[in-house]
């Protein structure tokens, strides 16, 4: 088991820059996701960190031993990292069966033989592949081919694993299941995981600490799952979180207001004044009122839709559009089920102030 | 434990300089000396002397006949194998799939063992056909005479057709029937639906099957060598084959024969570019990938008749030439009529117990093809593994060296190697086997980059990064993942060389010496030599072992493949 610390990582593809400066402790044992949009750049991070890509600059470290360093000539190949790599298309190699696949990485290792078996059987019995040893892939479902995959990364007992999305080629019900024996196989074993995602559902379940990513490759946020949902950094991360509402405001005189009216959203401001205000709050947070009073922010309702457990509400809100979500049976309760073209009255809960500047990520100064 | 990153020598860029040596020195610098023995002149470039080759008697005469049976040729292979194709697929012939099958056997059957076969039954005084023809009627003049022009295209068009009926059948089977279905809910009539969609949906396949046929007809030795020379007709490959074998290595006749493969070179290059074409507008148009039941015409009253007609082309094409082939080697001596008591076994036992000619013949077909196929599967491995997954700097210079093989006709290639092999670089491998060794592996190498490159894209880069991530070394992921993954690719590049290249012409026939006859090779001289009934025989033999080989190996792919869908 290893910490993964990267240092003033550069890496540039042409004239594209994905790593300006990054730098990135994965501690010792912890579940660490690199949540991002497509195309930010995280399957670079994780390709250099297997030894695939080599940084154009800076030092990757694992368990303290320098693996990449251009400017040292140092770039140890990927076969002496000691990893387990789950890659998003499994890879699992077609020749092989099941028991093939996964006792492949011990047998490199000239691991002696009968100690290779039952170490390739505890594994396949840890991903609840028992029974299909000797099947090809060709013969499994993508879940079960998927598993092969993890049961091969894991059975060298690597210092670190890397998972590249390795779910999202799985339906819902697979993906849950799939996630949740991840997190137990990491606790049971306590190897280092990174895993790269953009399923923000994903990295808040399975992480212990989780790096949001913008589209340009800086990192945004690191923190704990709960800490980066409830106090997200910028704009651009609260935005990833989740369905987000968000609304252009003025601050005078300590309130709030939507910008260029009069309408008070609150008449508190809590932290720092941004340079041009804006607030995010979750549709859940947007509470509803019957027959608004005079003065109080009000909105037209466009369209209603009962999706089971919640009701969705869009709204017109001074020509933006607001989206309020309420459990169904508190809405059925309080009678706050409306028709389209009503006027309600809105009242926005746990409002968070950002900066517009950063809707996008991290505002560079170059 | 560390290695050294970035500029070092390392695996990449050996295998690299490695697969562009090969190509330069197999395939490039054949096709360069040829340029620059027709171009230059005594140090200059010289376009004055060029256009006074061509425009010479002979030369012109042989361009004019190449290109007049080119066309021909494709115009008819073209008709026939559309008709074939469409009568296998869309309607309600019968014996369909038997019959599919069927089509396809001309092409292995050599085009030249047919030209020869057909010269024993309508050359006009000798020919049974004829002979039999003339005893019924009483007449004596021949029903046809095979000599000449129309002798050679039909011939051709025997032999070549099934380049436009795979490729069209194909086309037709693969054709989502639902775009047929939809243009008939919409009103349209049979003729309506054929004219407006179905053959703007297979245009593409008939164009590239047609180009397929008029690059092969263009660079075919053996027919017009057979049917042509006798009464004056040549073409390029002929003239070519003339001007070397005549001239004893003068070198104004060396010079022509380069200009004449210049003309060949870039009449290829030409058709290539744009079947490449062709192909790549009509990929995504055709075809919904899966093989679909497709609406079936009703012949109704024209079935047997077309029945008939397919089978009596069968009869004609296939069964005539090859039972003569045998009958011919039984006989004791050629012009005797074809009875029980002229025959025995002597000409094939002498054939291929005594004769040191034949026997050596078969000899080196046999040990040429085999190590032939064999470099020429490995080392097209290698490039193809450059060209599809390497990123190494310079590489396009690779991919154009890699288009070269597929424009060069045999006649081409074997010119080449000799300007190459002959001396001037210190090694001369003249009137040995070695030339024919290096002229095989030049002309058989764009199957093997085709065969293996498509194996190699079939491999994801991500099971060779699984294997270097799980602890292997480069080398033991090609061992362990690579090669076992491209392995059926390979193999089937080196039935794709061996096979062809056991009843190989066009190429050796200009690089043959004493003791270094192919079997195509002896057949030809021996018919040239009058010896028809060893040459009969010896066809015979190629026969059988042509089309064992085939058998053979259609066998061992369908298991494969049956072994292969048992898994899945």
């Amino acid at each position: 088991m290893a910490e993964v610390k990267l240092e003033h990582i550069r890496k540039a593809y042409g004239k594209k820059v994905v790593y300006k400066d990054l730098n990135l402790t994965i501690n010792d044992g912890e579940c660490f996701t690199l949540l991002g949009p497509s195309g930010c750049g995280k399957t670079v991070m994780l390709r250099m960190i297997a030894g695939f890509e080599s940084p154009d600059a800076g030092t990757i470290k694992i368990g303290g031993a320098t693996q990449s360093s251009p400017s040292e000539k140092i770039m140890v190949p990927p076969d002496e990292r000691s990893l387990g790599v789950v890659f998003q298309d499994y890879a699992v190699w077609p020749h092989m069966t099941v028991k093939e696949n996964i006792i492949y990485p011990l047998k490199i290792q000239k691991i002696d033989k009968e100690k290779a078996e039952s170490r390739t059987q505890e594994a396949i019995n840890s991903v609840n592949l028992t029974g299909l040893e000797n099947r090809l892939p060709s013969q499994l479902s993508g879940g079960q081919q998927q598993r092969v995959a993890l049961a091969r990364a894991l059975v060298a007992e690597p210092k670190i694993m890397l998972l590249d999305e390795p779910l999202t080629n799985l339906d819902a019900n697979l993906r849950e299941e799939m996630r949740f024996e991840i997190r137990a196989l990491q606790k049971r074993t306590g190897v280092t995981v990174l895993y790269v995602t953009h399923d923000q559902e994903i990295a808040l379940a399975i992480s212990d600490r989780l790096a949001v990513l913008d589209q340009h490759g800086n990192i945004c946020q690191i923190g704990a799952p709960a800490e980066v949902f409830e106090n997200p950094a910028n704009a651009f991360v609260f935005r990833f979180m989740g369905v987000s509402n968000m609304v252009p405001v003025d601050l005078r005189g300590g309130k709030i207001y939507v910008r260029g009216t009069n309408e008070i959203l609150s008449d508190k401001i809590i932290g720092e004044v941004p340079n041009n205000p804006i607030l995010g709050c979750r549709p859940s947070d947007v509470d509803l009122i019957r027959d608004p009073e005079p003065g109080m922010p009000a909105a037209v309702v466009k369209r209603v839709n009962l999706l089971g457990p919640i009701v969705d509400q869009r709204l017109d809100f001074a020509g933006m559009e607001l989206r309020s979500q309420i459990e169904t049976h508190k809405a059925v309760d309080g009678n706050l089920i409306f028709n389209e073209g009503d006027r309600v009255g809105i009242k926005l809960a746990n409002q968070l102030l950002f900066d517009s500047a950063t809707m996008e990520g991290v505002v560079e100064n170059d | 434990m560390t290695s050294a990153g970035g500029k070092k020598f390392g695996m990449a860029e050996f295998i690299f300089l490695l697969s562009v040596l090969i190509l330069v020195v197999i395939v490039a610098l054949p096709v360069i000396l040829i340029f620059w023995t027709s171009f230059i002149v005594d140090g200059h470039l010289n376009m004055k002397a060029v256009m006074d080759t061509i425009m010479q008697e002979e030369t012109f005469q042989a361009l004019k006949m190449s290109i007049m049976i080119a066309a021909c040729v494709t115009v008819t292979c073209t008709f026939v194998g559309t008709l074939f194709a469409w009568l296998v697929t869309r309607t309600d012939l019968p014996f369909k799939e038997t019959m599919k099958v069927l089509f396809t056997v001309p092409f292995m059957l050599p085009a030249f063992i047919g030209a020869l076969a057909w010269k024993m039954l309508l050359s006009p005084r000798a020919g049974y056909i004829n002979q039999l023809w003339m005893a019924i009627t009483g007449t004596r003049s021949a029903l046809f005479n095979i000599y000449g022009f129309w002798g050679i295209v039909i011939i051709e068009t025997m032999y070549l057709f099934p380049f436009v009926f795979i490729q069209v059948s194909g086309a037709l089977e693969r054709m989502d029937p639902t775009l047929e279905e939809s243009a008939r809910i919409s009103g349209a009539g049979l003729f309506t639906i054929t004219r407006k969609i179905t053959i703007p949906l297979i245009m593409p396949a008939v164009v590239a099957g047609a180009l397929l046929v008029c690059l092969y007809s263009l660079s075919h030795f053996g027919t017009p060598a057979i049917l042509g020379t006798e009464v004056g007709i040549y073409t390029i490959p002929t003239m070519i084959y003339e001007l070397i074998h005549q001239s004893a290595g003068s070198f104004t006749a060396i010079r022509a024969a380069t200009v004449l493969s210049v003309v060949l070179v870039l009449s290829a290059a030409i058709i290539l570019y744009a079947q490449n074409r062709v192909i790549k507008s009509g990929r995504f148009q055709i075809i919904a990938g899966k093989s679909v039941r497709p609406t079936v015409l009703k012949l109704r009253g024209l079935r047997m008749p077309l029945f008939i007609l397919c089978c009596v082309y069968l009869l004609i094409t296939v069964v005539m030439p090859t039972v003569t082939i045998f009958l011919v080697g039984f006989l004791n001596t050629y012009g005797l009529p074809l009875a029980l008591e002229n025959m025995s076994w002597e000409n094939y036992r002498y054939v291929l117990f005594e004769w040191k000619l034949t026997k050596d013949a078969i000899w080196n077909s046999a040990y040429l093809s085999l190590s032939a196929a064999f470099v020429t599967m490995i080392a097209g491995g290698i490039i193809s593994y450059v060209l599809v997954k390497l990123k190494v700097r310079g590489k396009w210079f690779l991919e154009f060296l890699g288009m070269l093989p597929f424009s060069l006709p045999g006649t081409v290639i074997a010119l080449g190697v000799i300007l190459t092999w002959s001396g001037r670089f210190g090694v001369n491998l003249y009137n040995t086997a070695w030339i024919i060794f290096v002229a095989y592996i030049a002309r058989y190498m764009a199957f093997s980059l085709k065969s293996n490159s498509a194996a190699l894209e079939q491999v994801h880069d991500s099971l060779v990064e699984a294997s270097r991530a799980s602890g292997a070394t480069p080398w033991q992921s090609l061992r362990d993942v690579v090669i076992p993954l491209i392995r059926p690719g390979m193999v089937a590049a080196f039935f794709l060389i061996f096979l062809p290249a056991l009843r190989e012409l066009t190429t050796s026939v200009l690089l043959y010496g004493p003791t270094t006859r192919t079997i195509g090779v002896a057949i030809y001289t021996l018919n040239e030599d009058g010896e028809t009934v060893y040459a009969c025989a010896l066809a015979g033999i190629a026969l059988l072992l042509i089309v064992g080989g085939e058998i053979l190996i259609k066998r061992f792919f369908e298991k494969k493949r049956r072994v292969d869908n048992g898994g899945a």
